[in-house]
């Protein structure tokens, strides 16, 4: 027990500290884009010369929204003859295959792609993988099957990639269903935040903006040389922001290109997906921390920012260990001296990891969006605080479980629901 | 029941009030259930630099379907007033339809959009908020349009007039002086054209059996690189300083400084130019590629940037500042001013 109290003290107060670190550079960010300089994406370039895009719709049962992100991509402004559509069909057994090749027979540049064969590993990355050996295009986009892209979305974030340096492109995603219920509107807040102003300070800064997996796009060419995607990590999007920048690529954030996508309308679906997503971010985590610090592509600033970032699915376990911390070290009457401190763990924790962006920077980010009614529900958040402590922490115990484990992780998909068109 | 337990119970119910405070906003927004919409987001929109011109040529048809003599109102656009080719009064301050050809005396000021399906010249210092022109466009010199030009026509812009932003389906002439935000022509050419390149005829050819423009990156992480006098470059540069690209040099491939760029004269750069500093582009330089700048760009005299078959752009945050005798196929914009200098 002599020994435990003090390295519970260490402990604590080494958190805080680092707990204090998120907070200031989510206010740095948040004061960037109030008052800093905007750094200006590419999509005012006007350009008749543009690269063969493919993009690519990885699908498990999805007929209740297959039809709809097709019908968006077929009204697309991207030339024609520029551009190949591969919905990749990854073992669905309900009407997916059906529509897609009711589709591919309209559409001469729709081209489906059938992964059935038991040979053939489900999941996100095979699938990206395997599409990327098929397409013709030396851009690939990707986006989900519930998401709906505009007509002139294919072209902002290709434009990008007239940069030679930029080898990924994400532009922004906004939560279609959000009026559904009040866990749609929290999490259309949240995402408002972690885009408006999370990843567009990021760019601001010439740090380390996020590709997210889906409303992005990257250089199918210099993703095949890192090797593809490893079907073992499940935030394929997280690992492939690093390598990027691993291997002297940058990501470009396209703020301006936004999307409509269905998040999921119930907590138990809300709570699987953040699991998942924790555990895939802490796989990226353990296996890109070291050549992080080594690269020779990044500098200190971007390397800072990189570790931050990677570790941002691994804090709320470090927060809750923190809590417990602080429960032994009350009970067994050794907390006093640390009683201001304590106060200041919780506030500052609460402020910047009740949810995965602060309140003022959600705050700061809706009131940019002209969304302000809506910010009455921020309260709330006090409860995704302890919501997202325990499934983020459990996502966190499953990748410390997958680096002992040689199969590939099962995907768990989000379930959709079908809608009427409302946007045409 | 004591006092104690009173006591108690009192204190009880202000806790769970106090803890409640923070959620009436929360109750309400349950309540009210406003401000829940998804973000707006133009699910048809296409990128078009005549957007504008397209939207009011179509607003205006849809409000007032023109019948030339009449004087007609609006409710959305208001007061139209139809005038042929006599102007009686220096102050119009109401929308303006121009029937037939018509010069605008100097000094005019109109106040509210101008509108005309045939030629229209402007003569010196006058002002205007938007002109829309079916045909050829001339302004005199020292104009001043706050909004926008627009025509289906060439456009000509006289000595240190402002235009704003303009948009043409043919040749954009500007001369010295004039300042512009926003530029989209086919092609837009400073003072006095030159005989400006029509295609890659002859450029691309002569270097055909040496390999195209690859996506291996040549990274040079110096602060300062030069890329010396008459040398030909077969990739894409990426340096973290300042560029120099001595002159008579080529490069087929794309550039991305994270300083600034110095083309020297002759050159010619078969792909973009990206940089996080200025651009400045020699003399009698051919760039086909964008031109992309976070800070300000210059192109000196006899310089072309895209041409009528690969039409390219030149954006910049700060100064966009073109010297005589340059030809861009077809988009300038800068988020401050651009001059003809």
């Amino acid at each position: 027990m002599e020994l435990v109290i003090p390295v519970l003290k260490i402990y604590l107060l080494i958190f805080i500290i680092i707990v204090a670190l998120y907070m200031i550079r989510h206010f740095i960010f948040t004061y960037n884009r109030l008052f800093g300089e905007q750094k200006l994406y590419y999509q005012d370039i006007l350009d008749k010369d543009v690269p063969m895009v493919t993009v690519v719709i990885p699908m498990k049962n999805e007929e209740l929204v297959a039809k709809q992100i097709l019908d968006r991509l077929v009204s697309s402004d991207y030339p024609r003859e520029k551009l190949e559509i591969i919905p990749i069909n990854d073992h669905s057994d309900d009407g997916t295959k059906e529509i897609l090749e009711s589709y591919a027979v309209k559409y001469d540049h729709i081209r489906p792609y059938h992964r059935l064969s038991e040979d053939e590993k489900p999941g996100k990355p095979n699938s990206l993988n395997d599409a990327m050996n098929v397409a013709k295009g030396e851009i690939i986009v990707v986006f989900d099957a519930d998401y709906q892209p505009p007509d002139g979305i294919i072209r902002e974030l290709v434009v990008g990639f007239k940069d030679p340096e930029v080898g990924a492109v994400m532009g922004r995603v906004l939560v279609e269903n959000c009026g559904t219920n009040m866990l749609t509107m929290m999490l259309e807040l949240e995402r408002s935040g972690g885009y408006q102003v999370d990843q567009q300070a990021r760019y601001n800064m010439d740090l380390i903006p996020q590709y997210g997996g889906t409303v992005g796009a990257y250089r199918k060419e210099a993703v095949l040389k890192m090797g593809g995607f490893d079907p073992k990590v499940l935030a394929e999007d997280t690992e492939l922001t690093y390598k990027m920048y691993l291997n002297g690529w940058h990501v470009a954030y396209a703020n301006r290109a936004e999307c409509y996508e269905e998040m999921p309308e119930e907590w138990v679906g809300r709570a699987k997906q953040i699991r998942r997503w924790a555990r895939g971010h802490n796989q990226v985590m353990f296996k890109y921390l070291v050549p992080l610090l080594t690269s020779r592509y990044l500098n200190f600033r971007k390397k800072l920012d990189g570790v931050l970032l990677i570790f941002v699915y691994t804090l709320p376990t470090l927060l809750f260990l923190g809590i417990l911390s602080s429960v032994v070290l009350f009970l067994s009457g050794n907390l006093e001296i640390f009683a201001g401190i304590v106060f200041l763990l919780f506030i500052v924790s609460l402020a910047a990891f009740g949810n995965f962006a602060p309140f003022f920077q959600i705050g700061v980010a809706n009131f940019i969006d002209g969304r302000t009614k809506a910010l009455r529900l921020i309260p709330l958040f006090a409860f995704n605080f302890v919501f997202y402590m325990l499934y983020v922490s459990l996502g966190f115990w499953d990748a410390v479980k997958d680096l002992f484990r040689k199969s590939e992780p099962e995907w768990d998909k989000t379930k959709r629901r079908q809608r009427e068109e409302r946007y045409e | 029941m004591n006092s104690i337990d009173i006591l108690l119970l009192e204190y009880t119910l202000g806790v769970i009030i106090l803890m409640l405070i923070p959620l009436a906003p929360v109750i309400y927004a349950v309540w009210d259930r406003k401000g829940y919409e998804p973000l707006p987001v133009n699910m048809k929109y296409t990128k078009d630099p005549r957007a504008i011109a397209k939207y009011f040529d179509q607003y205006f048809h849809d409000s007032f379907g023109v019948k030339p003599g009449e004087i007609l109102n609006s409710k959305k656009l208001g007061k139209l007033e139809v005038v042929g080719e006599t102007f009686h009064r220096s102050l119009y301050k109401d929308m303006v339809y121009i029937v037939g050809k018509a010069k605008v005396p100097d000094r005019s000021r109109f106040e509210r959009e101008v509108i005309s399906r045939d030629e229209l010249e402007f003569g010196n210092r006058c002002y205007a908020r938007v002109i829309k022109s079916q045909k050829k466009l001339i302004l005199g010199e020292e104009n001043c349009i706050v909004r926008w030009i627009d025509s289906e026509s060439t456009i000509t812009v006289g000595r240190y007039s402002h235009i704003n932003i303009a948009s043409s389906m043919s040749t954009m002439h500007l001369e010295k002086g004039v300042s512009f935000r926003r530029l989209y022509g086919y092609p837009v050419l400073t003072s006095h054209a030159f005989s400006f390149r029509k295609n890659l005829e002859g450029i691309r050819e002569e270097h055909i059996d040496k390999p195209s423009i690859d996506e291996n990156l040549l990274y040079v992480p110096d602060k300062k690189y030069t890329l010396t006098k008459g040398t030909i470059l077969f990739r894409s540069l990426v340096t973290q300083g300042h560029l120099i690209i001595e002159q008579n040099t080529k490069v087929f491939g794309n550039i991305k400084s994270n300083g600034d760029v110095e083309v020297g004269d002759n050159s010619f750069i078969d792909g973009n130019i990206i940089a996080e500093g200025s651009i400045k582009i020699g003399k009698n330089c051919f760039v086909v590629g964008n031109m992309f700048s976070r800070a300000s760009i210059k192109i000196d005299s006899y310089t072309q940037i895209g041409t009528s078959e690969h039409p390219k752009s030149v954006i910049s945050k700060k100064m966009i500042t073109l010297a005589e005798h340059v030809a861009i196929f077809n988009y300038l914009l800068t988020d401050k001013t651009g001059e003809v200098k």
